[in-house]
C-alpha cells in the first residue's frame, strides 16, 4: 500500500482519537486535555502539508480496500470497496481543514475557558474534524454519505453545545432537520446512480459516465454496457445530489438553519458554519460534476445566484454581528454554487479556499469583539439588557482593539472583493465565468441567461454595502455605550490574549491576494487555479455536459474584454456600495439611540426577517404537519387505542376465566399433590416417634404387608 | 465325626492356602491388635499417633487390594476356607471402597472437635473402625450363610460401639442403644430366615447349585416369606424400608465421621451381599419364583423411595435430612436391583462409588457447620454461603450430585441406573419396572426440592446473626479433594466404568 495513503489515514484518525480520549476521560486530564487536541490536530496539519507537497500537481493516489459483500442477482456476490482518494482537491482540503481547525482550537482555549463542558467541546471539535476529513478522503459516495451525516451530527452537537440555552438546542434541532431534508434528495441521487451503474465508487462512476453520447432525450453509455438512460432521470439524479448541497451549504430554500446556527460558540461558527462544513456541499458538487446534465447545472446556477442575492439582501437588514456574517456566508456559498452551475469549476473552488480563510478570520475577530463587548458590558451600569452582539452597541473599537481592527479590515476587503485581496481573485473569476456562460448559452438567442451574472453583480454591490456598514458601526465613530476603553481590554497593555490574536492575524494574512496568485488581478495566474481545473481533477474524462466547459473557456478567451470589464464593474460596484454605506452611517451616527433602535420598515424589515422564510416554513410545512400529526394522534387515541383497549378488555375477561380454571382446577391439582406428598412425609415422620418398641412393630408390620402384597399379585 | 484323615489334611491345606486371599483382613486385624496394645500407653505422643497407626493399617490393606485389582485376571474367582469365603472382583472392589471410606473417616475424625486428643476413647475408636472394616471385608467375601451371619454381626457390633463411642454425650448413648436393640431384631429375623433356608436348601453355601434346586421346589408363599425374613438383615444394613427406622436416630446421635461411614461402607457391603444372592437366584432359581422376587425387591424399593424422599421434606435438621436421603439412595439402588439383571451390577457399583465421595463430602460440610459454625438446623445456615463462598459452592456441587443433576457424577450414576431399568423393562416387558422407573424419576424431582433448600438457605436467606469468621483451610482442601472426583467422573466416566467392567467380568 502506498505510504501516502497510510499518512492520510493517520491524518484522519488522529482527531477521532482526540474525540474518544477527551470524551471518555477528558475530565481527568490536566487542563482537561485541550493540549492533547491541539497537539493531535497540529500533527494532522503537518502531515497534511507533507501530503500536499507530495501530491499537488504531482500524482493521484487512489487505494481501495475490500469493505463488505452482498448477495446480488444470479447468485453472485457484489463486492463493495472503500478507499482513499488523494488528488489536488483533497490534499488542498486536508490542509485547509486541519489548519483552520488547529487555529480555531487554539483560539478556543481562551474563548471557551471555564466552560463546564470544556473537554466535551474539544472532543466534539475532534469528531467534526475527523468527519470532515472523512468526506475529503472518501473515494465513494456511500462512505462519503456516512461522513456527511457524521459532520451533520457533530455540527448538531456543537450548535447545541450550550444546552442550557433553549435557543441553542432549538437551533441545533433546526439545523439537523433542515439538513435531513437535503439529505433525502442526496440519498435519492446516490440510489439512482447505484441502480443504473451498480457502484458507489466515484472513480468507476466517472469512467462509466465519460464518453456518454447524447441521443434524443437520453444518453447512451458505451462504457456501461451501452445502456441508455433518459435525460430527465439523470437530471433528477443530479438535482438529488445537489439537494445534499442545498442542505449542507445552506442554499435557497433551506438556508434558514444557518443564521440560527450562530447560537453555537463563535469559534464553532468560524470553523464549521463558515470555513469548512458548509463548503462541503461545494466540494460535493465538484466531485460529482460529471454527473450533472446541462439542465441540472442551470438549476444549480439559478439557485446559487438566488441564494447569493437573497443572502446579501438579508445581511443588509441585520444588526447582529454574527447574523451579518452568517448571511454573508450564505451569500458567498451562493456564489460558489453559482460558479459550479456556470461551469466555472476552478473559480468556485478557489473561492471556497479564499473564503475559508477570510471568513474564518472574520468570525474569530467577531468572537474577540463580542468577548470584549461582553466583558465591558459587565461593567456597564444599565437597567436594560445590552446585547453584546448588536453592532449598534459598539463603535470606536478601532482604538480600543487595534490589532483586531487590522485583522478585520483585510478580511472584510477580501469579502467585498477589493483588488489586492484574495476575494477579488476568486469572485471575479466566478463572475467572469458566469458572464461567459451567459454569453455562450444566449448564443441561441435567449438573453434571459444574463440574469445570472446580473444577480451576481448586484450581490457585489450589496456585499460591499453591508460589510462596510457593519465595519463602520463597529470600529469607527465613538462608542455609543460610553464605556471606558480599558474595560474592553484584556489588560491595559494588551487588547486580548495572544492565543486569540495569533490565529486571527494569521488568517487575516491569508486574505491578501499574493498568497494565492503572483498577479493579484488575475486569477488565471494563480497556482491553485491550474491545480483545481476540471482538466486536472477529471483528466480526459468528460461528464454528461460533454464539452460545455471547454466551449465556455474558449468563449472566454475569444472575448477577453469580459475579464477586464468584470474587474472594473465589480470594483466600481463595490466602491459604490461602500460609499452608500458611509452615507448611511453618517446619517445614523446623528441619530439618538432611540431612533437607532427603532424598528425597521419596508425592504429592510423584510430583509431583517429574512424574507419571512422562517414564517413561511413554519406556516406551510411545520404547522400543518404538527396539526396533521395531532389529528393522527387523536385518531390513534380515539379509534385505534380504543379498539385495542376493547380487545384488551376481552382478553382480560378471557384471562380471568382461564385464571379461575387455573386456580381452581390446575392449582388445586398441584396443591393436592403437594398436600399428598406432605401427608406421606408426615406419616413417615409419625412412625419415627423415637420409641424402639414401635419401630419393632412398624418393621414387622411392614414385613407382613410386603408378604401380603406379593401374595395378592 | 467320622471324617477321614486324608479329607482333614486336604481341608487343612486348603485353609492354609486360603490365607493368601485374606491379606487385607490379616493386616487390619494386626493393626487392630497393635492399636489396642498402644492404647495402653498413656503418653500423649502415643495418643496422637493412634489415628496414623490406623491409617497405616488401612493404607497397607489398600495396597494389597489395589495389587489384587491389578492382577484380577490371574486371581480370577476362587473359593477358599472350605467354601466359606470367595475371592472375586466384586469382593476386591468392595474391599477397596471400604478402605477408601475408612481413610476418609479417619481424615474426618482428625478434623472433628469431639474426637480430639483429649477424647478418652480414642484408642478404642480407631480400633473399632479397623474391626468394622475387617467385618465388612468378610461380609463381601462370604458365600456361606453362617459365615455371612458372623460377618454381619461383627459389622453390627462394631457399629453399635462406634455409635456410642462418645460416652459423655447422652443422645449418642441413646442412639447406640436404639441401634443395638433394633439391630438385634433385624439379626434375629434374618437368622430365622436363614435357618429356614438351611432347612429347605440342605446347604449353608448359597453358591451351591443343589441348594437352589432344593429351594425351587418350594411353593411361592413359603419361599417369599423365607426370603423376606432373610433379607430383613440385608435391608437393615442398607437402611431400606421397612428396616430403616434406626437411620435417623443413629445419624443424629453418632459422631459425624461415623455417620458418614455408615452411610457408605456398610451400605455397600449390604448391597454386595444382595447382589450375590440375586446373581444366584437369577442363575439357578425357577422362573416363577424369580418373578415373585422381582415384586419383593421392587416393592421394598418403592416403599423405601417413598418414605425416604417424602419424609426428608419435613426435616429441619441437616443430619436427619441426610439420613432420609440415605434411605432414598438405598431405594434407588434397590430399584435397579429389582430387575435381577447382570448388567445392573456395573451401574450399581458405579452409583455406590460416586455415593462414597459425595456422602463424605456432604458430611464433612455438616461437620464444619456443627463444629466450626455451631449450626445444626437448616435455618441456621442462612446467609452463610456469602460469608464462606467456597464452602457454599462446594456444598452446591455435592447437593447437585446427590440430587443427580449435571455436571456431577451423581447425574451419571442416576442416568446409568435409570437407563438400566429402562433397558430391562424393554427386554422383559415387566410393567412393574416401568412403574419403578417413573416413580424413581418423579421422586428425583422431590429430592431436588429438599436438597435445594440447603443452598437456598446458604445463599438467598439473609444472615441474621453476626458470627465471626473462622478459617477453614484444611477443611476446604479436603472438600476440594472430595469434590474433584464428583466433577471429574462426570466428564470422564470411562475412567471408572472401565475398572468396574473388569470387576464385573471376574465376579460370581
Amino acid at each position: 500500500m502506498n505510504s501516502l495513503v497510510l499518512w492520510a489515514l493517520v491524518v484522519g484518525v488522529l482527531p477521532l482519537f482526540t474525540f474518544f480520549i477527551l470524551f471518555l476521560g477528558g475530565k481527568k486530564l490536566p487542563r482537561r486535555g485541550d493540549w492533547l487536541a491541539i497537539t493531535f490536530t497540529g500533527i494532522s496539519f503537518l502531515i497534511s502539508l507533507f501530503l500536499f507537497l507530495h501530491i499537488w500537481q504531482k500524482e493521484v493516489v487512489h487505494v481501495r480496500f475490500p469493505w463488505f459483500e452482498l448477495g446480488g442477482a444470479g447468485n453472485q456476490l457484489v463486492a463493495f470497496t472503500s478507499g482513499i482518494y488523494l488528488d489536488n482537491l483533497s490534499v488542498l482540503m486536508l490542509v485547509i481543514v486541519t489548519f483552520i481547525s488547529l487555529l480555531v482550537q487554539v483560539f478556543s482555549v481562551i474563548y471557551m475557558h471555564g466552560d463546564w463542558r470544556y473537554h466535551h467541546y474539544f472532543a466534539y471539535l475532534g469528531l467534526f474534524t475527523f468527519s470532515m476529513l472523512g468526506i475529503v478522503l472518501s473515494d465513494n459516495l456511500l462512505l462519503l454519505f456516512i461522513f456527511w451525516e457524521l459532520v451533520g451530527f457533530s455540527s448538531y452537537l456543537l450548535i447545541g453545545f450550550w444546552l442550557e440555552k433553549d435557543s441553542a438546542t432549538n437551533a441545533s434541532k433546526k439545523a439537523f432537520l433542515f439538513n435531513r431534508v437535503g439529505d433525502i434528495g442526496f440519498l435519492f441521487g446516490i440510489f439512482v446512480l447505484y441502480t443504473f451503474f451498480g457502484t458507489f465508487d466515484l472513480q468507476i462512476l466517472k469512467d462509466l459516465v465519460s464518453g456518454a453520447i447524447a441521443q434524443n432525450n437520453g444518453f447512451i453509455f458505451p462504457n456501461a454496457d451501452g445502456q441508455t438512460l433518459s435525460y430527465t432521470l439523470l437530471t433528477l439524479a443530479g438535482l438529488g445530489i445537489f439537494c445534499g448541497c442545498v442542505g449542507k451549504s445552506a442554499q435557497f430554500p433551506l438556508q434558514v438553519w444557518l443564521p440560527d446556527a450562530m447560537e453555537g460558540p463563535t469559534p464553532v461558527s468560524s470553523l464549521i458554519h463558515a470555513a469548512t462544513m458548509v463548503a462541503a456541499g461545494v466540494y460535493l458538487l465538484s466531485r460529482c460534476f460529471p454527473f450533472f446534465t446541462e439542465d441540472a447545472l442551470l438549476v444549480i446556477a439559478i439557485i446559487g445566484a438566488v441564494t447569493a442575492l437573497l443572502g446579501a439582501i438579508a445581511a443588509c437588514g441585520q444588526n447582529d454581528i454574527k447574523k451579518i456574517l452568517a448571511f454573508s456566508t450564505i451569500s458567498q456559498l451562493g456564489y460558489m454554487v453559482m460558479g459550479m452551475g456556470v461551469g466555472a469549476h476552478d473559480a468556485s473552488l478557489l473561492h471556497l479556499v479564499t473564503h475559508a480563510f477570510f471568513k474564518a478570520s472574520l468570525f474569530l475577530n467577531a468572537g474577540i469583539v463580542i468577548h470584549a463587548v461582553h466583558h465591558a458590558v459587565a461593567h456597564y451600569e444599565a437597567d436594560e439588557f445590552v446585547d453584546a452582539q448588536d453592532i449598534r452597541n459598539m463603535g470606536g473599537l478601532r482604538k480600543v482593539l487595534p490589532l483586531t481592527f487590522y485583522a478585520y479590515i483585510p478580511a472584510t476587503a477580501a469579502l467585498i472583493g477589493l483588488p489586492l485581496f484574495s476575494g477579488f481573485l476568486s469572485k471575479d473569476a466566478i463572475l467572469s465565468g458566469a458572464w461567459a456562460w451567459a454569453g455562450y448559452k444566449s448564443m441561441g438567442g435567449n438573453s434571459l441567461y444574463y440574469l445570472i451574472p446580473v444577480g451576481g453583480f448586484s450581490a457585489v454591490l450589496l456585499t460591499a454595502y453591508y460589510m462596510a456598514r457593519h465595519c463602520f458601526y463597529i470600529f469607527f465613530g465613538k462608542n455609543r455605550l460610553e464605556i471606558k476603553p480599558a474595560d474592553y481590554r484584556h489588560t491595559p497593555t494588551k487588547e486580548a490574549s495572544w492565543l486569540l490574536l495569533v490565529p486571527v492575524l494569521l488568517l487575516a494574512l491569508f486574505s491578501i491576494a499574493f498568497f494565492f496568485s503572483p498577479n493579484p488581478f488575475d486569477a488565471g495566474s494563480s497556482w491553485f487555479f491550474q491545480g483545481l481545473s476540471l482538466k486536472q481533477l477529471l483528466g480526459s474524462t468528460t461528464g454528461l455536459t460533454g464539452n460545455m466547459v471547454n466551449h465556455i473557456t474558449e468563449y472566454l478567451h475569444a472575448s477577453s474584454f469580459i475579464h477586464v470589464l468584470t474587474g472594473i464593474i465589480s470594483v466600481g460596484l463595490a466602491l459604490v456600495g461602500i460609499f452608500i454605506a458611509w452615507r448611511n452611517y453618517q446619517k445614523a451616527s446623528l441619530k439618538t439611540n432611540e431612533e437607532l433602535f427603532a424598528g425597521q420598515t419596508g425592504v429592510l424589515k423584510v430583509a431583517h426577517q429574512h424574507f419571512y422564510l422562517n414564517n413561511f416554513f413554519e406556516n406551510i410545512f411545520i404547522r400543518p404537519f404538527l396539526s396533521f400529526s395531532q389529528e393522527v394522534a387523536i385518531f390513534d387515541k380515539d379509534i385505534i387505542d380504543r379498539s385495542v383497549n376493547a380487545f384488551g378488555k376481552m382478553m382480560v375477561i378471557l384471562a380471568k376465566v382461564i385464571g379461575w380454571i387455573d386456580r381452581k382446577l390446575v392449582d388445586g391439582l398441584v396443591n393436592f399433590i403437594a398436600w399428598l406428598a406432605g401427608l406421606i412425609g408426615k406419616s413417615g415422620r409419625l412412625m419415627q416417634n423415637g420409641k424402639i418398641q414401635s419401630y419393632y412393630i412398624f418393621s414387622l408390620f411392614g414385613l407382613i404387608l410386603l408378604i401380603l402384597y406379593i401374595l395378592a399379585f | 465325626m467320622n471324617i477321614p484323615a486324608q479329607s482333614l489334611i486336604n481341608s487343612l491345606t486348603d485353609i492354609q492356602s486360603g490365607f493368601a486371599y485374606l491379606w487385607p483382613e490379616i493386616i487390619l486385624t494386626f493393626f487392630f491388635l497393635l492399636l489396642v496394645g498402644l492404647d495402653l500407653f498413656k503418653a500423649t505422643a502415643v495418643k496422637i499417633m493412634l489415628p496414623f497407626v490406623a491409617l497405616a493399617g488401612i493404607v497397607a490393606s489398600i495396597m494389597v487390594q489395589v495389587n489384587d485389582l491389578n492382577n484380577i485376571a490371574s486371581i480370577s474367582i476362587k473359593h477358599f476356607f472350605v467354601g466359606l469365603l470367595i475371592s472375586d472382583g466384586l469382593a476386591i472392589y468392595a474391599g477397596l471402597l471400604f478402605s477408601v471410606a475408612g481413610i476418609f473417616t479417619i481424615v474426618l475424625s482428625l478434623l472433628n472437635q469431639n474426637l480430639k486428643v483429649k477424647f478418652s476413647g480414642r484408642g478404642e475408636y480407631y480400633a473399632y473402625l479397623l474391626v468394622l472394616l475387617t467385618g465388612l471385608n468378610l461380609m463381601a467375601k462370604s458365600v456361606n450363610l453362617l459365615m455371612l451371619f458372623v460377618a454381619i454381626e461383627l459389622v453390627s457390633i462394631a457399629s453399635y460401639l462406634l455409635t456410642a463411642v462418645i460416652k459423655k454425650q447422652r443422645n449418642a448413648m441413646e442412639s447406640g442403644l436404639k441401634y443395638i436393640l433394633y439391630g438385634t431384631l433385624a439379626s434375629g429375623v434374618m437368622l430365622y430366615g436363614m435357618s429356614f433356608l438351611y432347612g429347605f436348601g440342605g446347604s449353608l453355601n448359597f453358591t451351591d447349585t443343589l441348594f437352589w434346586q432344593n429351594l425351587s421346589r418350594l411353593s411361592s408363599p413359603i419361599f417369599i416369606a423365607v426370603f423376606l425374613l432373610t433379607f430383613a438383615g440385608f435391608l437393615f444394613k442398607v437402611a431400606a424400608a421397612p428396616f430403616h427406622f434406626w437411620t435417623p436416630d443413629v445419624y443424629e446421635g453418632a459422631p459425624v465421621p461415623v455417620v458418614a461411614f455408615f452411610s457408605t461402607a456398610p451400605k455397600i457391603a449390604g448391597f454386595v451381599v444382595i447382589i450375590r444372592f440375586l446373581i444366584q437366584i437369577r442363575n439357578h432359581l425357577a422362573t416363577i419364583l424369580q418373578d415373585d422376587l422381582i415384586l419383593l425387591i421392587g416393592g421394598a424399593a418403592l416403599i423405601t423411595l417413598v418414605i425416604g424422599n417424602f419424609t426428608a421434606l419435613w426435616q429441619r435438621k441437616a443430619r436427619r435430612l441426610l439420613a432420609y436421603s440415605s434411605v432414598a439412595h438405598a431405594g434407588f439402588v434397590l430399584a435397579a436391583l429389582a430387575a435381577l439383571a447382570d448388567n445392573s451390577i456395573s451401574a450399581i457399583l458405579f452409583y455406590l462409588t460416586v455415593l462414597l465421595f459425595m456422602n463424605f463430602g456432604i458430611f464433612l460440610i455438616v461437620q464444619i457447620f456443627e463444629d466450626k459454625l455451631e449450626v445444626a438446623d437448616l435455618n441456621g445456615l442462612s446467609g452463610l454461603g456469602k460469608t464462606y463462598p467456597f464452602l457454599g459452592i462446594l456444598a452446591i456441587i455435592f447437593l447437585i450430585s446427590l440430587t443427580g443433576l449435571p455436571p456431577t457424577a451423581g447425574f451419571t450414576g442416576k442416568l446409568l441406573l435409570f437407563t438400566n431399568i429402562w433397558q430391562n423393562y424393554a427386554a422383559t416387558g415387566n410393567s412393574f419396572l416401568l412403574v419403578l422407573l417413573l416413580s424413581g424419576l418423579l421422586l428425583t424431582g422431590v429430592a431436588f426440592f429438599y436438597y435445594i433448600r440447603i443452598p437456598y438457605f446458604l445463599f438467598f436467606k439473609r444472615n441474621l446473626s453476626e458470627g465471626k469468621k473462622v478459617m477453614l483451610l484444611k477443611e476446604n482442601i479436603i472438600l476440594a479433594l472430595l469434590a474433584f472426583p464428583v466433577l471429574f467422573i462426570f466428564f470422564q466416566p470411562s475412567w471408572l466404568t472401565n475398572v468396574i467392567e473388569q470387576v464385573v467380568l471376574y465376579s460370581k
